[in-house]
């Protein structure tokens, strides 16, 4: 989710867009499994902010296979591998991973704007 | 290059679950909110949305040339100067604008007093806030890439791209004469 601060200016420059992005991240969470969204989102914004990342329970193969995808779409998207869609198909099916990447490419982004907004608009 | 099959097969994709569904559309629909209500610099946008393709190297969002950017002047001379903009001979608007989408793109954290100044020398904050939407919808074949599903339906031929009123894309016809 944007954070408040960041919501509040971009509200008051481009309130239809960040309504409609505010819309799209509640949706997010609507639309493929929270927690594991959450986990992702959790890693990506760690690493974003170039800081050392501690999951907050042992990881499930599961959680594993989603959290390797999550990392190599955050770093290089164009640098997926075969093997790490495939090994998510062992858990998930095609309409699950199709929700989950959109809802990751969501997640992604926005932290990625709360981050740089924050810095630029200062 | 990100050739090859696409990851998930259409077949196995449901309309209107996945393909076509709540969340897809939702992202439709903010890209669409951006576009009408996006800046009319024409051209800087259109640098900051190939820079997005070249770093998510999406093969549809690289064929494509926005229309108001070539009536504009855009052209491929430019474009071949994106991946080295730092020593090209873009304008320093143009480069403080790519220099931005960088950040947001490959490392939010480098986000700093130089390039908030440098922004800032060459837009409002209306505008900056305008350019950091832009990158996230041009972005958003980041999830077509990573399955990919990004082929460009017409091939290598560079193509054109307009958007109607209300902000939705429409494919025209080749860009340029040549191809």
């Amino acid at each position: 989710m944007l954070a408040k601060n960041i919501q509040e200016q971009l509200a008051a420059m481009h309130p239809e867009s960040t309504l409609k992005l505010t819309r799209l991240n509640q949706l997010s969470r609507e639309t493929t499994d929270v927690e594991l969204l959450d986990l992702c989102s959790s890693y990506i914004d760690t690493m974003l902010r170039d800081l050392p990342w501690q999951p907050p329970n042992p990881l499930t193969d599961r959680e594993k296979a989603f959290l390797n995808f999550a990392e190599q779409f955050m770093m290089a998207v164009s640098a997926i591998e075969d093997q790490q869609v495939a090994a998510l198909m062992k858990y998930a099916s095609a309409d699950e991973i199709y929700c989950f990447v959109n809802a990751l490419y969501v997640v992604d982004m926005t932290l990625r704007l709360n981050l740089v907004i924050g810095r630029v608009l200062k | 290059m990100n050739n090859g099959s696409p990851r998930l097969p259409r077949e196995s994709l449901t309309e209107g679950i996945s393909i076509g569904g709540e969340l897809e559309l939702a992202i439709a629909d903010f890209a669409a909110a951006v576009m009408r209500n996006g800046s009319d610099q024409a051209i800087i946008r259109e640098l900051v949305r190939l820079r997005c393709a070249q770093i998510h190297d999406c093969r549809l969002c690289g064929s494509l040339r926005i229309k108001d950017a070539l009536d504009q002047g855009f052209d491929e001379q430019l474009q071949r100067q994106i991946a080295s903009y730092e020593t090209s001979n873009l304008s320093p608007q143009a480069v403080a604008a790519l220099r931005l989408c960088d950040a947001i793109i490959m490392s939010p954290s480098s986000a700093d007093e130089a390039l908030r100044d440098e922004l800032r020398n060459h837009f409002t904050d209306h505008q900056i806030t305008g350019l950091c939407l832009d990158v996230m919808k041009w972005s958003q074949q980041k999830a077509l890439v990573s399955l990919r599903m990004d082929a460009a339906p017409w091939g290598d031929t560079t193509t054109t791209l307009m958007f109607n009123d209300q902000g939705d894309p429409v494919f025209g016809k080749p860009a340029y004469r040549e191809n």
